[in-house]
C-alpha cells in the first residue's frame, strides 16, 4: 500500500512552519507500515495531477505572488481545479486556501483571479488577523492552530467550514467558520504546523485519500498521547 | 536649560534603572523609554563625538558585537554598548545614559559606541547616531509575527541605512537578500563572506529561493548553509559580490574553530574562540567592520582567539565538575547551526530544548518545524537523556517525537524546580538549546544553582 503525495509549489508557498505537515502525514503513515512518496511540483512543471493521492499546498510570503499567478495561468491552475473536481483529497494552508477560491480583492478594489476549484473568495483586510486560535469541527473535533493572515475569506455555494471558531478570527473575524470543505478539499488558514498537535484531523485526511484509493478504509490507532497533551495544555491555557 | 533638563533626565534614568534592580528586576527598556520621552534627543546628545558602529540583522548581533568590542584598540573598556542585547532604540538609550554621570558627561577613555540593533529601529537609531559603521550580518526568516516577510525586513534594513548617507556599510556577500541592499544605496560599502567548504548537513529550503531582480531561481557555485553562499541568477547574471575580505579555510572544533582568512591579498590565520559554524560568519563580518575601521585585520584577528561568549550563547557553566552550555536558539537557522554543533558531541548528554512563547519569543512558534531535528536525532547517541521545557514544552515535545525520537526517552519538566533538579543530578554535559525568554530564565537558574549570587549588572549592563 502506498500513498503518492504532491507538495504543490515547495519554492512558492513554504511558509514556515508548514514542513511539519508533510513531516507528520509522512511518520503516521510510516508507524502504521504504509509507504509515501512525496513529489514536490515547482513552479514551472506542469505535468497532470492525477498520479497523486494527496495535494498537499502551504502559505505563502505576498512577494512571490505574482510568480504564483503566471504559473497557474500556464496550465496548472486547470489542473489543479480537475483534480479537486475528481475528488482528490486536498490539504491547503492559508494562502493555499485562498489560491483554491475564485479571487483575491486587494484593498484598492482590483481582483486577482484564482483558480475556483472550490466556491470561495477573499478580499483584503484593514487588519492582520494573527494569534493562536482553535475551531470546533464535526469530522475531526477541536483543532487548534496559529493564523496570520490579512484577507478575509468568505464561503459560498456547496462549500463548508471545517469548523466552528472557538478562538481567534477563523476564515475573516465576521462569520465564525473557520476553513473550508468541499469534496475531498479540505482548507484551513491554521499553521501551527496544524497537523501535528491535530492527529484526528490528519489521519482523517490520510483516510480520505487512501480510501479513495483502496476503497473504504480504517487507520489502525496509534499512541497520540504526546499529541493530546499538546493539544489539551494549550486550551487549558487558552481557557477553552 | 538644556543642561537642566538632560541632568533631570539622566538622573530620572539611572534611579529607575536603580530601582528596577533593587526589585531584583533587570531591565533597561523602561529606564531608556523614560529618558527618550523626557528627552528625545538624548542619544545625538549622548553620542556626539564617539566613533558609532551599529550592528543589524537577523543572526549573529550579540557575539558579533562582543567580537568587535574585544577587537577596539582599547578594547571593552573603550566603548558604550548595549552589552545585554537590549537593542531596541530604548535599550540602546538606556546603555548611553547608564554609562555617563548625572550631566550626561562620559568616562575618558570612551571613544567608540557598539549598538546591536534591532531591524524595526535602525532607522530611528542611524538617524540619531550617525554611525561611521553599519554592519548588517545577514536575513533570515524569524519571528514572522513580528517581522514579517523576508522582503519585509530588506527594505526595512535598507530604508535604516539611506538614514545613516555618511556611514560605511558592511554587507554579507553570501546572502542574497542582504547584498542586494548594496545596489540601492549611496554608501561606501564592503563585503564580507565564505568561500570555506562549511557546508551544512542538510539542505533546506531557502528564505530566498529566487532571484529578487527577476524571479529564476539562485544557483550556487558554493553553499554554506540555507540561502548563504557563492550564489548568482542564471538568467539575469545577478551575482554575489566579490568579497573584501573572506573566509579561506576553516576547520570546525568542539572549543572554536581555526580560520585562515584573506583581506584583498594578504592571507592570515586566526582562531576563532567560540564554536559553531555560525560564529565563523560573526568572526568575518566583525573582522570587516575592523578594516572598514581602519585597522589591520591581520593584527586584530588575533583578538578572535581570547573572546568569550556573551551571556546565554554558548556560554559555560559548570556544576558538579560537569559542563553545562546555554545556547540561545530563536529561528530556524540558528536551531539548525545549534544542532550541528550538538551532533559533534559524541559523548553520553543530557540535551534540553526550551520554549517559550512569550510576546519577545514571537507568539508562533511553529517555526521549531522548519528545524532540522531529523538529521541531531539520527545522529546522536542511543543512551542520550532528553528534556523539554518552557510554555511550549509539549510542542517541543512533539518535534523530537516526529523526528524519530521515542518519547519514553523525552522528559517534561514541569518548573523551575524540576529543571534545577535535573540539572543537579546529572552525570554527563549538559545541552540546553532555548529561545529568548527561556534562556533569560534559565540563566538565572543556572546562576542561582551555581550560587554565583546577583549576575543582574552583568545580563542588564
Amino acid at each position: 500500500m502506498e500513498l503518492k503525495i504532491c507538495h504543490l509549489y515547495p519554492d512558492l508557498l513554504n511558509l514556515y512552519g508548514d514542513r511539519g505537515n508533510t513531516v507528520c502525514m509522512e511518520k503516521r503513515l510510516q508507524w502504521r507500515g504504509i509507504d509515501c512518496r512525496f513529489t514536490e511540483v515547482k513552479y514551472g512543471d506542469n505535468d497532470p495531477l492525477s498520479d497523486y493521492d494527496l495535494i498537499f499546498i502551504g502559505g505563502g510570503q505576498d512577494f512571490e505572488q505574482k510568480l504564483l499567478m503566471e504559473d497557474l495561468q500556464r496550465g496548472k491552475g486547470s489542473n489543479i481545479k480537475a483534480a479537486a473536481e475528481d475528488g482528490k483529497t486536498f490539504l491547503a494552508i492559508c494562502g493555499g486556501y485562498q489560491l483554491l477560491g475564485h479571487y483575491y480583492q486587494m484593498s484598492d478594489g482590483t481582483k486577482c483571479e484564482y483558480i475556483g476549484a472550490i466556491d470561495v473568495f477573499t478580499v483584503a483586510g484593514e487588519k492582520r488577523m494573527i494569534g493562536n486560535t482553535a475551531c470546533i469541527s464535526e469530522e475531526a473535533g477541536t483543532i487548534v492552530g496559529f493564523e496570520n493572515h490579512a484577507g478575509k475569506t468568505f464561503l459560498s455555494g456547496a462549500v463548508k467550514s471545517l469548523g466552528t471558531v472557538l478562538k481567534g478570527s477563523g476564515n475573516n473575524g465576521e462569520d465564525g467558520r473557520e476553513g473550508a470543505r468541499y469534496k475531498n478539499v479540505f482548507a484551513t488558514y491554521y499553521h501551527g504546523p496544524v497537523l501535528p498537535k491535530n492527529p484526528e484531523l490528519c489521519d482523517l485526511i490520510l483516510k480520505t485519500a487512501l480510501g479513495r484509493k483502496y476503497g473504504i478504509f480504517e487507520l489502525r490507532p496509534l499512541d497520540d498521547s504526546a499529541e493530546k497533551a499538546a493539544k489539551e495544555g494549550l486550551l487549558r491555557s487558552w481557557k477553552l | 536649560m538644556k543642561k537642566l533638563r538632560l541632568f533631570f533626565t539622566c538622573a530620572v534614568c539611572k534611579i529607575a534603572h536603580y530601582i528596577l534592580r533593587s526589585l531584583g528586576r533587570g531591565g533597561t527598556a523602561l529606564p531608556g523609554s523614560i529618558a527618550l520621552r523626557l528627552y528625545p534627543g538624548i542619544l545625538e546628545e549622548l553620542s556626539d563625538g564617539l566613533r558609532c558602529i551599529v550592528i543589524s540583522g537577523t543572526n549573529g548581533k550579540t557575539t558579533t558585537s562582543s567580537m568587535i568590542r574585544n577587537m577596539l584598540p582599547e578594547q571593552d573598556s573603550s566603548c558604550i554598548s548595549n552589552r545585554s542585547g537590549a537593542n531596541m532604540t530604548n535599550g540602546i538609550a538606556a546603555s548611553f545614559v547608564l554609562e555617563t554621570d548625572f550631566f550626561g558627561r562620559r568616562k575618558k577613555q570612551k571613544k567608540y559606541a557598539v549598538a546591536e540593533c534591532d531591524e524595526a529601529f535602525l532607522s530611528e537609531v542611524s538617524r540619531a547616531l550617525c554611525p561611521e559603521i553599519i554592519l548588517v550580518t545577514n536575513i533570515f526568516r524569524d519571528q514572522l509575527d513580528r517581522y514579517g516577510e523576508v522582503s519585509h525586513i530588506r527594505d526595512v534594513i535598507c530604508r535604516g541605512i539611506k538614514a545613516a548617507p555618511g556611514a560605511k556599510v558592511c554587507l554579507n556577500a553570501d546572502c542574497p537578500l542582504t547584498a542586494s541592499i548594496g545596489e540601492e544605496i549611496p554608501n561606501q560599502i564592503l563585503y564580507f563572506g565564505v568561500d570555506a567548504d562549511i557546508a551544512s548537513r542538510t539542505e533546506k529550503s531557502s528564505d530566498v529561493p529566487r532571484c529578487l531582480s527577476c524571479g529564476e531561481m539562485y544557483e550556487y557555485r558554493k553553499h554554506t548553509f540555507s540561502h548563504l553562499g557563492d550564489w548568482y541568477c542564471p538568467a539575469c547574471g545577478a551575482h554575489r559580490p566579490v568579497p573584501d575580505i573572506s573566509v579561506k579555510a576553516a576547520s570546525p572544533g568542539k572549543d572554536g574553530t581555526d580560520i585562515s582568512f584573506l583581506c584583498r591579498d594578504t592571507e592570515f590565520d586566526a582562531r576563532v574562540s567560540v564554536p559553531g559554524t555560525y560564529n565563523i560568519y560573526n568572526a568575518v563580518s566583525a573582522l570587516s567592520v575592523m578594516y572598514a575601521l581602519g585597522a589591520d585585520p591581520s593584527k586584530t584577528a588575533e583578538r578572535l582567539g581570547d573572546c568569550r561568549p556573551p551571556f546565554g550563547r554558548m556560554e559555560e557553566f559548570e556544576l558538579n565538575g560537569n559542563a553545562i552550555k546555554l545556547m540561545l536558539a530563536k529561528n530556524p537557522e540558528g536551531m539548525d547551526r545549534i544542532l550541528e554543533y550538538l551532533s559533534m558531541e559524541k559523548d553520553l548528554a543530557m540535551f534540553v530544548f526550551a520554549l517559550n512563547d512569550n510576546y519577545n519569543d514571537g507568539t508562533d512558534i511553529s517555526w521549531i518545524w522548519d528545524a532540522d531535528f531529523e538529521g541531531f536525532v539520527s545522529e546522536s547517541n542511543k543512551d542520550n537523556r532528553y528534556f523539554t521545557f518552557g510554555t511550549r514544552k509539549r510542542d517541543m515535545l512533539l518535534r523530537l517525537k516526529y523526528a524519530g525520537l521515542d518519547t519514553e526517552k523525552i522528559n517534561l519538566l514541569d518548573g523551575e524546580k524540576e529543571l534545577t533538579e535535573a540539572l543537579s543530578e546529572s552525570e554527563t554535559g549538559v545541552y540546553i538549546a532555548a529561545n529568548y525568554t527561556s534562556m533569560l530564565n534559565i540563566w538565572d537558574i543556572l546562576n542561582t544553582i551555581r550560587g554565583r549570587g546577583d549576575r543582574t549588572k552583568e545580563k542588564w549592563n
